[in-house]
């Protein structure tokens, strides 16, 4: 089991490291970090040597070539250090930084929705198999189908409508958009139930996104299992229905599942940037948008260095969870 | 006799489907008496096994059910899932064809055991029944099973798999067990051990059993009354004796006819029907004049000291070889032209890795095969497009070895096409193939699904000897087919082989099939050839120890040979002093 | 986009899992499954009729008897025929701007309203739906052409030798290094400067990150092919493998092939509206149905409806038109298993 899952993480830290560094090339040569250096409203040109001086010192200098750029980016990496932000602002943010403020506000709701939905998924696809052409199973079908022909933005769009709605007819709501309320004292319980209360919507929104699709992959294992040769063993055996589904059915049902939920974090990642990009959220999607449009070499190789260590987490977690319920693979 | 146990009366079952209705099951009736053992046999599609389900009540919600099952007094349709559960696994259990899948992967197999005794005795705690799982998996005869009880299922090899769902079946001394094809997806020498053990577990505890078959020749040792079924409807019940004697029914002697013996030579002595319309074909194979000896004919295949190892490799990301499996380890044989070699073996024992080596026409890693005088290995890219046309091969399974988008006309004209044939001689050639192997030429532009099994497998046949092969790779060309389908396939071989002077390596793994059919036969086990010499030679005066234990293992569809087969076993055993289970285990060595 | 999460992945997964996996077969759940059984029922009760109806026409039957097809066919239908008269009827273009009347409501002179920079949103509407269109469906049958080339490719060498294999295994890394990355992220980037030349390149952008999950599905189908017994005599027979994989190989899996694609176009509108309203997709002087979702204001909701309901219309009708095609297919398939 140690083995197996360590041989396993060996893997992905090899896939992530790999993404990464394509990342970084990639980003490197197709973005041009010196021509937003020069916006057309600067007054005045700035002298060249000020200019090398300040490529060099942010390593997007396209004159030192791309390789001894990506050495030094990987030196950094080495030590922990992803370089500085680029782009219009002079500011020098180390990116860690960058990454360390926005990751737990990103982190909150990736988890909570991930979370939420998978659960939620899993029970009403095991719900809609085990009680197949019931109302519910017709119903539940029909919305999951109707989440997934949906595009994020316009989902995020209708929980928003509605919320106004709601708020124009009561005067109560949840707060439209921002995570934080600035005009509250910090700390204060009402600082932290708008806290509570603006997750709300961005959750619905992940939640009911990972919720449609799991509840489908997870009403076609639950049938698959139901047609088994084992679970007509198990009722041979003398346990009902309901039992039988819940000792032999349901763990077999769950490990294909595993698999699945290991790659969907970075379906996760893109309901996330839509969330925070209208929730006004200042989380890692919002700044890979900016990163990008700023051509913010190392930040949009941060970026991508945290979905690729968030992938490796959630495949491993993935693999523990194989291992323990499946032992063919141990 | 004594009060039936179980009783069904005018069962018929149907389900909706996309034709229309289904009649699974029509108007069946039967009883079972205390301690008895009742056959129910029938070819595929019958019925058999929708009709116990339903006495385990666990037909899929679609079906609709009509009749009565009366079961020690319970009326069976009558209970809801609750109830019935309460019957099942402990009044009646069920023992399932494919132990592969049968078992919970995930859970061991002594806990799945013990699961059994604790639905029904609740107050029976963990330990107590994991000892009695023990117990019982040391009954059937699974070797130390303290160990083996805290084993997955895919550590148990499929014998030892369907022992333990034996054991689960006898765990709360039911009154009655259903066996579904109990031994079909298992080897013969297997298959004789797993049907002693039922009836050893039958005559333990006092069960009356019913077993659900395709095979005549398990019944005949097993049964003490057999039910025969065809499309859904009884045919005829009686005693095992009357069925196998005197049988009423034309389509149960038609059945009993068509099922192939191992012990050919003898069966004229035999009083049962079974076997007489094979041995016609044997008389067919024999009496085809005289032929000059073997020496004389042309060779058409040699193969000498054949190797193919494979290598056994771990890691997921650095692979590495941690040992190597000899499938084929140093074969020759020779097959001469107009001769049928048959190659016997059991699962495993390398006979397909052997087939493939030969059709692949490639340097083999050792050894030397040699078609038509030609060593494969030498052979230009021309040469051996040609010898394509000279070695043909058919395949077992009727349903994947055509392709389903194309019509049969296409199919039977590909390896022409490949050899460059005109249009209008493979347009005339198709005509004729589909005549030669008893099909009619307007059937050339319909496609496989059209066809039932043993018209598929004629369409291949007819694929194969499409470009006037010198040899045919049979590779079990019958084992998926009904055995009424099976006879007529082994009729059509044997014809053409008379009348076109072809030669056939019959690949098998059924002694009975092959007795009837080929000149010579090699017995595989391991890799190598144990033994190989002209069929009767093999048959009756088998060298190798592991002949003698295929041949003792094939059932004899006659209940008198198989009652005293029996018996003899019981004396040897009492004579020898059995070893803990019902049985000695001859599987360990795995 | 490789969205794990979009509608194909799900279903892929497991019908690539049923395929593969033994033990997740149902072998004997129901009697009706038994093809024994229903083989035998045939030959007697139906005879003549179920021989005539070849596998094509049983097909179109199931599809054409399923409302859901009729739905989808229907509403797709009229989309197209709005998309094509819409802009050559109508008296506003997607850029002429009406700043009196910014923030109106539907009228008759502007049918969807017109929005805050004063545009009017049904003709924008009607104009991304024209580029939409365009772009699901070029990006499908794209994604479709590439994924065949490299999943049937790689499915039939991966049993042939170690070099066979070794690109397999490439291959299969490959893909895997794309769902690492969240494609959206590169997407991102290559956009900005393939815009510059054409909006037309969004195709091959789009396609050339979403051929990768149906290149696995299609390369575990090929296996699976690979090891029947059919394509095996064509070997054996000396067939070329080319002509085993024209003639054995894709004419097997074409039906697959038209229902991914299918679906494929609603993903790949999914993928394109998503990423025009972040600011990465279509660029002035087109529109998009994302960039017009793009001016969206929640005080107004005419801003965003018309072109959502028009958006949401037509990705429901081609997934409705998949879905059928998938049920006639292989009517015990998971979504609606008789």
């Amino acid at each position: 089991m140690i083995r197996f899952v360590s041989l396993r993480v060996l893997t992905y830290v090899i896939l992530a490291f790999v993404a990464t560094s394509f990342a970084y090339l990639l980003s490197a040569s197709l973005m041009h970090p010196e021509e937003v250096l020069y916006p057309p409203i600067a007054t005045e040109p700035v002298p060249a040597a000020t200019a090398q001086m300040y490529l060099d010192v942010r390593n997007v200098n396209p004159d030192t070539p791309l390789f001894e750029r990506y050495a030094n980016w990987l030196g950094g990496l080495v030590r922990g250090d992803l370089g500085v932000t680029t782009g219009t602002n002079k500011s020098m943010v180390p990116v860690m930084d960058e990454l360390f403020t926005r990751v737990p506000i990103s982190l909150r709701l990736v988890v909570l929705g991930t979370v939420i939905g998978t659960v939620l998924g899993i029970v009403l696809g095991m719900l809609a198999a085990v009680r197949r052409d019931s109302i519910g199973d017709r119903l539940s079908t029909l919305l999951a189908f109707f989440i997934l022909s949906l595009p994020t933005p316009v989902i995020i769009l209708i929980v928003q409508q509605t919320n106004q709605g709601i708020m124009d007819l009561s005067g109560w709501g949840l707060p439209a958009i921002n995570p934080i309320n600035p005009l509250l004292e910090p700390g204060s319980w009402d600082s932290i139930t708008y806290q509570a209360k603006a997750l709300i919507m961005p959750t619905i929104v992940l939640a009911v996104t990972a919720a449609a699709s799991y509840s489908r992959y997870m009403k076609v294992t639950t049938l698959d299992v139901l047609g088994s040769d084992y679970l007509r063993t198990a009722r041979a055996k003398g346990l009902t229905r309901g039992r039988a589904m819940n000792r032999h059915g349901l763990r077999m049902a769950l490990i294909p599942m595993g698999q699945y939920f290991a790659f969907a974090v970075g379906g996760a990642f893109s309901g996330s940037l839509f969330v925070e990009l209208m929730f006004n959220w200042q989380g890692i999607g919002r700044f890979a948008i900016s990163a990008i449009q700023m051509a913010d070499v190392n930040g949009t190789a941060g970026v991508v260095l945290y979905t690729a260590i968030l992938t490796l987490l959630s495949a491993t977690f993935a693999d523990i969870l194989q291992g323990a319920l499946d032992p063919r693979i141990r | 006799m004594s009060e039936p146990i179980l009783s069904v009366r005018d069962l018929s079952v149907s389900f909706p489907s996309e034709y229309g209705t289904v009649h699974a099951v029509q108007d069946l009736s039967y009883e079972v008496h205390k301690g008895e053992a009742l056959a129910i046999v029938g070819e595929s599609g019958s019925g058999k096994s929708v009709s116990s389900l339903a006495v385990m009540g666990l037909l899929p919600r679609t079906a609709s059910i009509s009749g009565e099952i009366e079961m020690l007094g319970h009326r069976m349709f009558e209970l809801d899932d609750r109830q019935l559960s309460r019957l099942r696994g402990n009044t009646i259990s069920m023992v399932f064809q494919d132990p592969l899948s049968a078992l919970t992967p995930v859970y061991r197999v002594g806990e799945q055991i013990a699961e059994v005794v604790r639905i029904h005795h609740p107050e029976t705690s963990k330990a107590r029944a994991h000892q009695r799982a023990v117990e019982l998996l040391d009954a059937v005869g699974i070797p130390e099973p303290g160990r083996r009880a805290n084993q997955y299922p895919h550590e148990f090899s499929g014998g030892m798999r369907q022992r333990a769902m034996i054991a689960m079946a006898i765990a709360n001394e039911p009154e009655l067990i259903i066996a579904d094809e109990p031994t079909t997806a298992l080897d013969v020498t297997i298959q004789a051990q797993v049907m002693d053990l039922l009836k050893s577990a039958q005559e333990l505890i006092g069960a009356a059993t019913v077993l659900i078959t395709h095979d005549m020749g398990v019944v005949a040792g097993f049964a003490d009354r057999v039910l025969v079924m065809k499309d859904s409807r009884m045919v005829e019940l009686g005693t095992v004796d009357e069925i196998f004697y005197t049988p009423r029914e034309q389509y149960t002697r038609d059945l009993l006819a068509a099922v192939p013996r191992v012990d050919a030579g003898e069966a004229g002595e035999s009083r049962s029907v079974a076997g007489s319309a094979m041995q016609k074909l044997a008389e067919v194979v024999d009496d085809d004049g005289a032929r000059p000896p073997r020496e004389e004919m042309p060779t058409v295949l040699e193969v000498e000291e054949l190797v193919r190892v494979f290598p056994i490799t771990k890691g997921a990301i650095v692979r590495r070889k941690v040992g190597e499996q000899r499938a084929v380890d140093g074969i020759s044989f020779d097959i001469r032209q107009g001769e049928c070699l048959a190659l016997v073996g059991e699962s495993g024992s390398g006979k397909t890795t052997t087939l493939m080596e030969i059709m692949q026409l490639r340097t083999p890693q050792q050894g030397v095969i040699r078609i038509g005088g030609k060593e494969t290995g030498a052979l230009t890219r021309k040469e051996r497009a040609a010898l394509r046309s000279d070695v043909t091969v058919v395949f077992q399974d009727p349903m994947a070895a055509l392709d389903p988008r194309m019509p049969i006309a296409d199919i039977i004209k590909e390896p022409m096409r490949v050899q460059g044939y005109s249009k209008e001689r493979m347009d005339e050639r198709v005509d004729w193939l589909l005549k030669m192997v008893g099909l009619l030429p307007e059937h050339a532009a319909r496609f496989p699904t059209e066809f039932s099994g043993g018209q598929r497998q004629r369409v291949g046949v007819a694929r194969a000897l499409a470009c006037d092969p010198k040899l045919i790779i049979l590779d079990e060309p019958t084992s998926a087919l009904d055995v009424t389908v099976q006879a007529g396939v082994l009729a059509m071989l044997a014809d053409l082989r008379a009348r076109l002077g072809v030669s056939f390596l019959f690949v098998s793994h059924d002694l009975s099939v092959v007795r009837h059919i080929s000149d010579r036969i090699a017995v595989m086990q391991k890799g190598r050839i144990v033994e190989l010499g002209d069929t009767e030679e093999v048959f009756t005066n088998p060298q190798h120890p592991y002949s003698r234990e295929l041949l003792s293992a094939v059932p004899i569809p006659d209940p008198e040979v198989a009652r005293a087969r029996r018996r003899e076993s019981i004396d040897r055993e009492a004579f020898e002093g059995t070893t803990g289970g019902f049985l000695p285990d001859p599987e360990d060595a795995e | 986009m490789t969205n794990p999460n979009d509608i194909r992945g799900t279903e892929d997964a497991s019908a690539l899992r049923r395929r593969t996996d033994p033990e997740a077969n149902p072998v004997m759940g129901a009697a009706v499954d038994d093809p024994e059984l229903r083989d035998t029922e045939i030959d007697e009760s139906a005879g003549p009729a179920i021989e005539s109806m070849s596998r094509g026409e049983l097909l179109r039957r199931r599809f054409f008897r399923n409302p859901s097809a009729w739905i989808g066919m229907v509403i797709f239908l009229v989309l197209v025929l709005m998309a094509v008269i819409g802009p050559m009827v109508y008296q506003y273009g997607p850029f002429e701007r009406d700043l009196r009347n910014a923030l109106t409501g539907p009228s008759a002179y502007h049918w969807f309203g017109v929005n805050e920079n004063g545009l009017d949103i049904f003709a924008r509407t009607m104009q991304g739906l024209r580029i939409s269109l365009i772009i699901g469906i070029g990006t499908a049958l794209l994604t479709t052409f590439l994924a065949l080339v490299v999943g049937i490719v790689a499915g039939y060498i991966s049993h042939k030798g170690k070099w066979g294999a070794l690109g397999d295994g490439a291959l299969v890394n490959l893909i895997n290094l794309f769902l690492v990355i969240p494609s959206i992220l590169l997407l991102m980037l290559f956009s900005p400067a393939l815009q510059q030349a054409s909006w037309l390149w969004m195709i091959p952008l789009l396609a050339g990150f979403a051929w990768m999950l149906t290149a696995r599905v299609l390369r575990a189908m090929t296996q699976q092919l690979v090891r029947t017994e059919y394509v095996e005599a064509a070997r054996f027979m000396g067939v070329h493998p080319i002509v085993t994989m024209t003639r054995h190989i894709i004419p097997n899996i074409a039906s697959w092939i038209i229902i991914d694609t299918t679906l494929g176009v609603s993903a790949a509108i999914l993928g394109e509206t998503g990423l025009s309203f972040i600011g990465f997709g279509i660029q002035y002087p087109q529109v998009s149905l994302g960039t017009v979702l793009q001016d969206y204001n929640i005080s107004a909701p005419y801003t965003w409806i018309p072109p959502a309901a028009v958006l949401a219309a037509l990705v429901i009708a081609i997934n409705l038109m998949g879905e059928a095609l998938r049920d006639a297919l292989d009517p015990t398939s998971g979504s609606s298993r008789i």
